[in-house]
């Protein structure tokens, strides 16, 4: 029980006072992992383009800013020294763990949901269909945190500066270039590569459940994607994860 | 009577090769302030950090409140608290959400860590500005607010690693009553500093450490006493030939200090100076002197 109540105080800590004096940091989150991307979407590819413009945005809000808090946000407690703080306190890894992930579900809270509501209000989401997206969208989530905190845990020295461009290129690697804002098929051939990146992968699961691209083979290979990477990102990160240097 | 704090032959190499630890052993008992003290790299972090739990040593043993910080960390935990060197705050956050929060994760309720969180930023100065977000805050302020998260956790056992640094001498007095205070409650403090009068001030015991090992351990005056000079002349002018005999010179810029073997010889001292045209103050060894001279360090 404590393991969670710690993590929830570790969300709380790295959310609830930069929010309270920084609403606009939620507009400005909005904007940049969906809002931007969308507007483009539509500018570029017209209204016929922003079902899967919307899917785009709904499942890369959040695995997007949780490869921030992960990796960045880690990498920032070494430089404070708040990670000094927190190890020598009765509180497990696992907390830290959570307590970083779950605050960047927080940042993107609202744009999990406008989206979610978008998608909903064009008619591609049943109440059903929308929590099974969730659940897809999610896994994307515990992938990508895993792969930050893998990262941060091979990067423990490195800079702030070099962390956020190491983390920037990767964000706008899987979340923008991968087949998130558009659909798989634009891939020919080489469609089977997106449900092999999370929050692509998750993606193709959302535009299947929506009707804008068949419920088939690579849906499934996305699904299998996500469940094996999820569990072996996270094994990876546990076995590496040291709350103690040596 | 179990000891505070027991380090004993404490070695830690990095990988890099550099040996941080080289046998340290001291101890710290229980109700009292120790502060370690020692050059750069001495290696006085890199204990901390191992009785903190952060970090594994080589070689030797270290125990907190009877309990090896190695083989049981989770046990130690529950009783420290730990102020890292050079430690920052969130810039959004304000004293208040530093402390909280960080109060909040040693299990206490919200209302236990809220009246905590309250009373610590008291005692350092901080209620005032407590609800301000920190980036509007000195660095001074926002260093008080890292002490005060230390002090509101409640530890048996609190490690301070230069948390006076940055601080000016009134705020740093303000610190000092604060642990002053919780040494008088009950609470043991293992302080570093590079502040020869912090130590004076506020130390039960001193320990001088050098080159990853204990150099001398005592009291501020057993640690005073534990040179041969009795007292200083500082000699300002010209060079003050002549005065070699009193005891060792040392040359600081256009002025000399002259440790004198022999209280009593100081005002022979001084009348010679002053017939020679050159000024003279003689004052008691301070810490600053011993250190100065165990260590072994060189100025010109």
């Amino acid at each position: 029980m404590k393991l969670f109540s710690d993590a929830w105080t570790i969300a709380k800590m790295k959310s609830i006072p930069d929010l309270k004096r920084n609403p606009l940091t939620l507009a400005i989150l909005l904007l940049l992992t969906g809002g931007m991307p969308l507007t483009f979407v539509y500018m570029f590819g017209g209204a016929a383009n922003l079902p899967n413009g919307l899917v785009g945005a709904f499942v890369s809000s959040a695995p997007a800013l949780a490869l921030f808090a992960s990796a960045q946000d880690i990498n920032f407690d070494n430089f404070t020294k708040l990670r000094q703080i927190f190890v020598s306190k009765p509180i497990r890894p696992m907390s830290y763990v959570l307590g970083a992930s779950l605050s960047s579900l927080l940042y993107s809270a609202p744009g999990v949901i406008l989206f979610g509501a978008l998608l909903m209000q064009r008619g591609l989401f049943t109440p059903a269909s929308a929590v099974v997206a969730v659940g897809a969208m999610l896994l994307g989530w515990v992938v990508v945190s895993s792969m930050g905190f893998i990262i941060s845990g091979y990067l423990i020295n490195a800079s702030p500066y070099s962390m956020n461009a190491i983390i920037n290129l990767l964000a706008f690697g899987l979340a923008y270039i991968t087949p998130v804002y558009y659909p798989a098929s634009s891939l020919g051939s080489l469609a089977w590569i997106s449900a092999f990146l999370p929050i692509s992968a998750a993606a193709n699961i959302v535009r299947s459940l929506g009707g804008i691209a068949p419920m088939g083979s690579l849906t499934a290979m996305s699904w299998a994607a996500l469940v094996i990477e999820g569990a072996l990102f996270s094994l990876v990160f546990v076995a590496r994860s040291k709350w103690r240097e040596s | 009577m179990v000891e505070a704090v027991e380090v004993e032959a404490l070695s830690k190499v990095y990988k890099n090769g550099t040996k941080a630890l080289q046998g340290m052993s001291l101890k710290a008992e229980k109700g009292r302030l120790l502060t370690v003290i020692g050059r750069n790299g001495a290696g006085k972090t890199t204990m901390v950090r191992v009785l903190t739990t952060q970090l594994v040593p080589s070689s030797g043993t270290a125990r907190v409140l009877g309990v090896d910080v190695v083989a049981e960390p989770d046990k130690v935990k529950p009783h420290i608290a730990l102020v890292p060197q050079e430690a920052q705050t969130n810039q959004s956050m304000s004293p208040w959400d530093y402390v909280y929060y960080l109060t909040k994760l040693e299990g206490v309720s919200s209302g236990e860590a809220k009246s905590r969180a309250i009373d610590a930023l008291q005692q350092v100065g901080l209620e005032s500005l407590s609800n301000k977000p920190c980036y509007s805050l000195s660095g001074g302020e926002k260093r008080r607010a890292i002490v005060a998260a230390a002090i509101a956790s409640g530890a048996e056992v609190l490690f301070l690693d230069e948390p006076t640094t940055g601080l000016d001498p009134i705020i740093r007095r303000q610190i000092w009553l604060s642990l002053r205070k919780m040494v008088e409650k009950g609470r043991t403090i293992v302080l570093t500093t590079h502040l020869m009068e912090e130590a004076e001030m506020v130390s039960d015991r001193i320990a001088v450490v050098d080159h990853g090992s204990l150099v001398t351990s005592g009291t501020p005056s057993d640690i005073r006493s534990s040179i041969t000079a009795k007292a200083r002349v500082v000699l300002r002018g010209s060079h003050a030939d002549g005065f070699e005999s009193y005891g060792e010179l040392v040359k600081l810029g256009d002025r000399e200090i002259l440790y004198l073997d022999r209280e009593e010889t100081a005002n022979e001292v001084v009348s010679a100076t002053l017939s020679k045209g050159l000024s003279a103050e003689v004052s008691p060894i301070t810490l600053e002197d011993v250190f100065y001279k165990l260590l072994g360090g060189q100025m010109e």
